[in-house]
């Protein structure tokens, strides 16, 4: 089963799925989870609703090649998210604009690094995301993200000075 | 006196408290509910209400005939009811460029020449003509800019003045006098090219090259038996089979089977005696296009070499909503599983 943060134990088998029902416990033990994890490597939650239901659906459609479902739904939900935010990255530079999505509730200090997030690059988010609320190893996040662990640690080193300078301006 | 930030805890703190204000829609809901067995078990559950009702009416074959009907239905109908339509194209995938793109303009331009990338979503594959008629030089620009580099022929130094955006890794080869290659980089966040790997050779027709310098990654090309450069590889040293820097390189490639799901993700490691490249062949004139997927998730490159042009695409989206941010060439063949907006934009 899922824990707190969603590490998807859930189905994790070493051949085939055919069942559908796993795929329907998958969809209830993770739904939550991967749609935390969407929300804050996306920043808005409609559109992490959307990434993550279409990638239960992709999930779904492909099951007979899917060997770890868990595994595959994360990565699938992981790689859209980064699609998403690298596509929002570009038409923010390119329109000057700001994305504006909805505003949690957080006290100044958590707000403040909330939004500091969304000036990040895409992939730096990204690795942030995975390795401080996903709990990931950083060879994980490598894998997950398909970089090099070298990567990965400059992402995460680059990412926190990102939001140091951001917070402490 | 200020106190200094724990910005890792604070980062920490952030997530979980944005992730706990999280208000999902019930696991019943959604567009996967209504595509897989949940939504059934519902329609079932519903229709054996209904038919219970209907049954103290009708006959039972009644019934049967409308659950017959029912069932049917696959996930792919019930799923086109709620998500855009795509654009299916069958066959060969005719990848327009941006209107107003001056696309000869990128295919010939002179060595030297400065070009300015029009489109700043661009993923960019440049060559240079030669004598032969191939292009003995590439480079794959991610550009968020206007993304202006040039080419000195003479130092054949490439210089990259951009504006990463992303720690994409950009490779160039040039093929010198004796056969040998140069592979030519950019790192993370850094725009110059950096010339990174030297006596590259060929080794019964496969690049075989060391990574003298302990770099990681390098993108190669490899030259098919008419000598045209007509693959890449993404590589980096294998920690299992070459964990000393200078080592042999090997292979790592994506699969391109279709558009962002989670294999094309990964580099899958290959030896450099099989590069395990997406071969597409054009029905209509037997030219094989390769196509390569060097970066994380949503880039396609695809360039046909023989032909002296260069192509390229960033697709982004998924497999059932791609869409062509930008695209330079002159077509690109499409595997099944791809739908596309075509020239689309965002």
């Amino acid at each position: 089963m899922a824990d707190a943060k969603g590490t998807l134990s859930i189905v994790d088998r070493s051949h085939p799925v055919t069942d559908t029902a796993d795929i329907d416990r998958l969809y209830k033990a993770e739904y939550l989870p991967m749609l935390r994890l969407a929300h804050l490597l996306i920043g808005t939650a409609e559109i992490a609703e959307e990434v993550v239901q279409d990638a239960f659906i992709v999930v779904y459609q492909r099951r007979e090649q899917i060997e770890n479902l868990g595994g595959y739904l994360r990565r699938t939900v992981v790689n859209r998210c980064y699609s998403e935010l690298r596509r929002r990255s570009l038409e923010r530079r390119k329109a000057q604009l700001f994305a504006v999505g909805e505003e949690p509730v957080l006290t100044p200090e958590l707000d403040e690094t909330w939004k500091a997030l969304d000036r990040l690059k895409p992939k730096q988010r990204t690795a942030l995301v995975l390795r401080y609320y996903e709990d990931l190893p950083i060879k994980e996040v490598a894998e997950l993200m398909g970089e090099r662990e070298g990567t990965v640690k400059s992402l995460v080193h680059r990412g926190l000075n990102g939001l140091r300078s951001e917070v402490t301006r | 006196m200020t106190t200094p930030i724990d910005i890792e805890e604070r980062l920490t703190e952030t997530l979980q408290t944005v992730a706990e204000q999280i208000d999902p829609i019930s696991p019943e809901r959604g567009r996967y509910a209504e595509t897989s067995s949940l939504s059934k078990g519902r329609e079932r559950s519903n229709s054996r209400t209904v038919w219970l009702a209907v049954a103290a009416v009708f006959v039972v074959g009644f019934a049967a005939i409308g659950y017959s009907a029912y069932d049917r239905v696959t996930p792919t109908e019930a799923a086109s009811t709620t998500t855009p339509e795509p654009v299916t194209v069958e066959g060969l995938l005719y990848l327009l460029p941006p209107e107003d793109f001056a696309l000869s303009n990128l295919v010939e331009f002179e060595a030297g020449d400065e070009v300015s990338a029009e489109n700043d979503m661009s993923a960019i594959a440049v060559g240079r003509p030669t004598e032969s008629g191939f292009e003995d030089l590439y480079a794959i620009f991610h550009s968020t800019e206007a993304g202006l580099f040039s080419i000195d022929p003479d130092s054949a130094q490439m210089v990259a003045d951009r504006e990463l955006f992303d720690s994409y890794d950009e490779g160039v080869g040039e093929q010198l006098d004796d056969d040998t290659w140069i592979i030519y980089q950019t790192e993370f966040d850094d725009p110059q090219l950096e010339r990174l790997i030297r006596s590259t050779s060929i080794v019964d027709g496969q690049l075989s090259f060391t990574d003298p310098e302990g770099v990681l990654d390098v993108v190669a090309f490899v030259p098919d038996v008419q000598g045209s450069l007509n693959t890449t590889v993404s590589s980096f040293p294998d920690t299992d089979e070459a964990p000393d820097p200078g080592g042999p390189v090997l292979g790592y490639v994506m699969t391109t089977a279709d558009v962002d799901s989670p294999e094309e993700a990964l580099y899958y490691a290959t030896s450099l005696a099989a590069p395990d490249l997406h071969e597409v062949i054009v029905e209509e004139t037997g030219e094989v296009i390769y196509i390569s997927r060097p970066g994380f998730g949503i880039s396609l490159v695809a360039w046909t070499p023989a032909q002296g042009k260069a192509a390229a695409a960033m697709v982004m989206g998924g497999d059932e909503q791609a869409i062509i941010e930008f695209v330079t060439g002159m077509r690109i063949v499409d595997a099944d599983t791809w739908q596309a907006e075509l020239g689309g934009e965002s």
